[in-house]
């Protein structure tokens, strides 16, 4: 299949050292990890319930041709994967602040696969303050806010994300610990009530 | 908040965070001194990231965790699998855990495929096993058990080895040439020691030999590797003829079905080593075929030498892809320049490459550890076997051994210092040295020794990107100002070594400033400062102004008893006064230093050695021989003493002095000096390193003056083959050479060789520089010498002309070296009848000039007074003649004139003949 071989060719040139190939890379990622989890939803009965990362895996398997690629290809893809879960995930957190405030009706086909990550209303909010002050971050921080991308959107290891952004893994290390301190300070005072921001921190598999 | 503020902070916030806490606020008020919001942003920051580490540690998600599974949980024998990491013919790889009661480990499991547990099949992971089982060596994947799943398919556990293709990790990590070829024999030695164990792996690929992170290659899937001894293994093992194999690194005899042996391997290793070294396959054209590579197994020209295609683009398809393949992104994951890697690979590499890819096996490395030893002996510099070893190849071949072990960077990058040394000094005597080059080049060596290994080795513009990041960096010692000064001094040292002048007087401007501006006046900091810019202003062509700085600085250091800069000083400002041709004066100048560094420690002697060659140099100017000498050998043992006869600053002092015996007309003891350093400085830098090269052509002119042609034309021809691979066929050294080349052949009575090479020179030279110029005159001279001795007088002379012409145009009428081919012009004529007087008034023009130029008793004005002596002789004018041979000046000490003692003789008597006559 077409998009599996471009793919496999684009996951080369990233891991090969071209890093600009990421953005014409995340779009196909995107595309076919919500794909997968709506006929993934249709098909299965209910009560099945997915898990990001074997989402993620299967995408992974489908797509790529393993026998092509390396593993920091592999790291290449879950970045993107990566990325694709943040938008999911923060899509769907808006979704519900919306309907919360009864504006529309949930007009967003909104992937199952997110409501099954089950966000509570608490973490919806946080999840779409963590993502504006990400945003803000990349302005003048765009390594460190795709540290924190990588690593909290999509749980890569430190090593995996020195293979995605092309440093050592040192550097990552303190990229995401000045990243998360800027962070917590710009969202810890008024954006959110104290209290509210550990839910972030809690494992929602 | 800006990307440049936010760099500050985080700068801090790193250094703040590796301060233990209690000392992270005094670090914070000195780091930030001045810049007080800095300090509250970093000081949040810190706070922050100590008050809740745990925050967004935990993933809302997780996509990329490699240890997470597929659903249920899958166990084959109590390996739990994690995921699928390949899959080949007959069956399938997985990564999967090993947990045990207080470890746990990954492995490799690999288990034949459901519905392919075909007997053969069956009996290929028995055999794998079994071969497994009997290698045990670092560089191959260990086999750590076996068995059988429950529904009776069998597996064998490997050592999990976490890594890249071999060819991609030289890439990524962008080995030079020769940390490539120290991985290649690793790879070896494991296929040495399965062929040992009378094993053929049969399917070497980079896909198959993976480099972990750590550098170590492991050899992996032995799975259609051959039992040689079938005994050992029990039968059946070689039963599996089946033509399993990957066509792009099988051998002919793979490809045609014929018996497999090691040399199989050898030929799958000439392969790898031809991709790790160019980035090419050797056959393959775009979209190879099975047919395409049985053809080309059949024919052994159709495999491009490994120099060749460094220099070519081509395609290369795996599979789907087909990637584009430049010189420039060889040479890019190399480090190195393409033409520069295309004469890397000449000779030996090729060489070496090609014999592991001969069609046939016979003709081949006989085993892997022949191709190893080879590779080897290359690295050492010692003669490969994979060349006919002939005795002129042993000649031709030197020895690298004690070559500096410093990062590939830093070893390119001192022989890019040396090559800048020798570009300035090109001439036959090197010039004046100058201590603090030492300093700075150990400084130098240092910084690219630690360079990120994504610099570019030795490229000349990144050591100027260093240097001007190093520049950037400066501002950062702007709280101590001290240390700040003594930078920049370095620095601009550093500019100066590069020869980037205006940077260099630039930062040492500013080092001047910076230490006026910490000191008083009058101390020895601001000498030194003076004495940089001086030295500084005098290379960047400003002598005088130098010459001011370093006069100024002298009495600051005679004040403070400052022997070290006062010596220094004397030396920098005597090699001034040196290029001006005050000769008298620098010499006076060195004496004074070389006092006041007589003794002491190591670097002392090594100032003083430096000094002493000065001086020896300055003497050889006055044209003191004899004292040049005496001075140069003592600079030689004193550098020998300090550095070791191997150090690049003895060879130089040595080549000095063999300069200096050959200037005194020792002939026979320049040659023997050059031999000693033709073979340091091949142990130095190799033998066909340029500088080599030049000594090579300086003892062939000792030789040639010497009478012993044979030899001297054997050092030409070298030094011309060796410029010609260095700077190609056409540069106007390579002419040059061949014209010496041309001069021997001429004396040697092979007139015509000789006019066919200068015929070519002389248009090399005429195009590189035009008509006009001294270089293009040289060759017309020996032009003409060759056609005079080929018996054309009448066409020697037209040439000779048209050389005159050359260097007149070139240098002007009024310049020595014109005058002197004028001289020869009226020595091939005047032999003419009738021509005495045309002769004469060329000699007297020239003597002019030689005695404008030159001091009284310099042979070139003795011998024109000598020659126009006997023209005014065979025309009559005897009053002439008497003026002219005065024998008191004649025969003043060091009014040698060689061959033509003999002619004076006889002019002498003559002359008396006739005034007895008249």
């Amino acid at each position: 299949m077409d998009d599996s071989r471009e793919i496999t060719r684009l996951l080369r040139e990233a891991s090969e050292g071209r890093k600009e190939v990421l953005d014409q890379l995340f779009p196909l990622v995107y595309d076919e990890l919500r794909a997968l989890a709506r006929s993934k939803l249709r098909m299965e009965a209910d009560g099945h319930t997915l898990n990001a990362t074997g989402l993620v895996h299967e995408a992974y398997l489908k797509l790529v041709d393993q026998e092509r690629v390396e593993w920091q290809s592999r790291a290449h893809f879950f970045a993107m994967a990566a990325l694709s879960m943040r938008r999911i995930l923060v899509n769907h957190a808006k979704g519900r602040k919306r309907v919360k405030r009864g504006g529309g009706e949930r007009a967003l086909t909104l992937d199952r696969f997110a409501e099954e990550l089950a966000l509570s209303d608490a973490q919806a909010e946080e999840l779409v303050a963590l993502d504006e002050a990400l945003e803000r971050l990349k302005d003048f921080n765009p390594d460190g806010a795709d540290v924190v991308q990588y690593r909290f959107f999509g749980g890569l290891a430190h090593q995996e994300i020195a293979e995605v952004t092309g440093v050592s893994e040192v550097t990552v290390r303190r990229r995401w610990a000045a990243a998360k301190a800027w962070l917590r300070a710009e969202l810890a005072p008024g954006a959110l009530e104290r209290g509210t921001t550990l839910v972030l921190g809690k494992a929602l598999e | 908040m800006d990307a440049e503020r936010w760099a500050r902070i985080e700068t801090v916030f790193h250094a703040a965070s590796d301060q233990p806490p209690e000392r992270r606020e005094r670090f914070l008020e000195e780091a930030c001194a001045g810049d007080e919001d800095l300090r509250i942003q970093v000081a949040r920051l810190l706070r922050e990231h100590d008050e809740d580490p745990g925050f967004l540690e935990e993933p809302i998600a997780r996509v990329g965790d490699l240890s997470a599974t597929e659903g249920e949980e899958r166990y084959i024998g109590p390996y739990r699998l994690n995921r699928l990491i390949g899959r080949g013919g007959m069956g399938e790889v997985y990564l999967a855990t090993q947990e045990g009661d207080d470890f746990r480990r990954s492995v490799a499991v690999k288990v034949s495929r459901r519905g392919m547990d075909t007997e053969g099949v069956l009996r290929r992971f028995r055999l794998e096993r079994r071969i497994l089982a009997s290698l045990q060596h670092p560089n191959i994947a260990r086999l750590l058990d076996g068995g059988a799943t429950d529904d009776g398919r069998p597996y064998v556990v490997m050592e999990y080895v976490d890594g890249v293709p071999l060819d991609r990790y030289a890439d990524q990590n962008m080995l030079d040439v020769r940390a490539r070829i120290d991985l290649f024999l690793l790879v070896c030695d494991a296929v040495q020691h399965a062929h040992q164990n009378l094993v053929v792996h049969r399917d070497l690929k980079p896909t198959n030999i993976l480099v972990t992170r750590a550098g170590v290659p492991k050899l992996l899937d032995f799975g259609i590797s051959k039992v040689m001894d079938p005994e050992a293994f029990g039968e059946g093992a070689t039963v599996a003829g089946t033509r399993v194999l990957t066509p792009e690194y099988a051998s002919p005899e793979q490809l045609l079905g014929k018996m497999v042996t090691a040399a199989s391997d050898v030929f799958a290793l000439g392969i790898l080593l031809f991709e790790i070294l160019t980035g090419h396959h050797p056959t393959a054209p775009p979209g190879f075929s099975m047919e395409s590579l049985a053809r080309a197994a059949a024919d052994e020209s159709e495999v491009s030498r490994p120099s060749t295609v460094v220099l070519q683009v081509r395609t290369r398809s795996r599979g789907p892809e087909t990637e584009t393949i430049t010189p420039e992104s060889v040479g890019m994951r190399r480090g190195i320049e393409p033409r520069r890697l295309r004469r890397l690979l000449q000779g030996d590499l090729d060489n070496i490459v090609m014999k592991a890819l001969r069609k046939d096996p016979e003709r081949r490395y006989a085993t892997v550890s022949g191709l190893a030893d080879d590779l080897r002996r290359y690295l050492d510099g010692e003669p490969v076997r994979a060349r006919a070893d002939t005795f002129s190849y042993r000649a031709g071949k030197f020895i690298r051994k004690h070559r500096v072990s410093l990062g590939a960077a830093a070893a390119v990058f001192l022989s890019l210092v040396g090559a800048t040394a020798y570009s300035v000094r090109q001439s036959r005597l090197v010039a004046v040295e100058r201590d603090q080059a030492l300093e700075v080049e150990s400084f130098l060596l240092e910084m690219f020794g630690s360079a990120a290994p994504d610099a570019q080795a030795g490229d000349p513009v990144t050591a100027r990107q260093l240097l001007d990041r190093q520049v950037e960096a400066l501002e950062g010692y702007a709280s101590d100002a001290e240390l700040q000064a003594r930078m920049t001094r370095v620095l601009a040292e550093a500019y100066d070594r590069l020869g980037l002048y205006s940077e260099a007087a630039e930062l040492a401007g500013r080092a001047l400033e910076l230490r006026r501006s910490i000191h008083p006046p009058g101390h020895p900091e601001i000498a030194k400062s003076l004495g940089l810019m001086g030295w500084i202003l005098h290379e960047a062509g400003d002598s005088e102004r130098g010459e001011e700085l370093l006069a100024e600085a002298l009495p600051y250091f005679r004040a403070v008893d400052e022997p070290g800069g006062l010596s220094r000083a004397l030396n920098d400002l005597g090699v001034i006064r040196e290029a001006a041709g005050d000769y008298a004066g620098a010499d006076s100048l060195y004496e004074e230093a070389l006092e006041l560094r007589r003794g002491g420690t190591a670097a002392g002697v090594r100032a003083w050695a430096i000094t002493a060659s000065n001086l020896s140099v300055v003497r050889y100017r006055q044209a003191d021989y004899p004292a040049a000498v005496a001075m140069a050998e003592e600079a030689l043992g004193a550098m020998r003493e300090a550095l070791g006869a191997d150090h690049q600053r003895s060879v130089i002092i040595q080549s000095n002095l063999a300069a200096m015996r050959q200037a005194m007309g020792d002939a026979k003891g320049a040659a023997a000096e050059y031999e000693d350093l033709i073979e340091r400085q091949t142990r130095l830098q190799g033998g066909d390193h340029p500088v080599t090269l030049r000594l090579v052509s300086a003892l062939g002119a000792s030789l040639y003056r010497l009478g012993r042609y044979d030899r001297a034309e054997a050092m030409f021809r070298r030094a011309v083959e060796g410029q010609r691979v260095n700077l190609g066929d056409d540069h106007a050294d390579v002419a040059q050479l061949r014209s010496r080349l041309a001069q021997v052949l001429t004396r040697q009575g092979r007139p015509d060789e000789a006019v066919a090479i200068l015929e070519e020179s002389v248009g090399v030279l005429r195009a590189r520089y035009g008509s006009t110029h001294q270089r293009v005159a040289e060759a017309l001279e020996s032009l003409a010498d060759a056609v005079g001795g080929a018996g054309d007088p009448r066409r020697a002379e037209a040439l000779q002309r048209e050389a005159l012409a050359s260097i007149d145009g070139a240098l002007g009428r009024d310049h020595p070296s014109s005058a002197l081919v004028r001289a020869r012009l009226a020595d091939r004529i005047r032999a003419q009848d009738g021509r005495a007087g045309e002769a004469l008034a060329l000699y007297a023009e020239a003597h002019r000039v030689f005695q404008g130029a030159l001091a009284p008793d310099h042979q070139d004005v003795l011998r024109s007074r000598i020659r126009m002596a006997h023209m005014n002789l065979l025309l009559g004018r005897f009053d002439v003649v008497d003026s002219l041979l005065d024998e008191e000046s004649l025969a003043s000490p060091g009014g040698e004139h060689g061959g033509y003692a003999a002619l004076f003789d006889s002019l002498v008597v003559r002359r008396r003949e006739r005034s007895g006559e008249g």
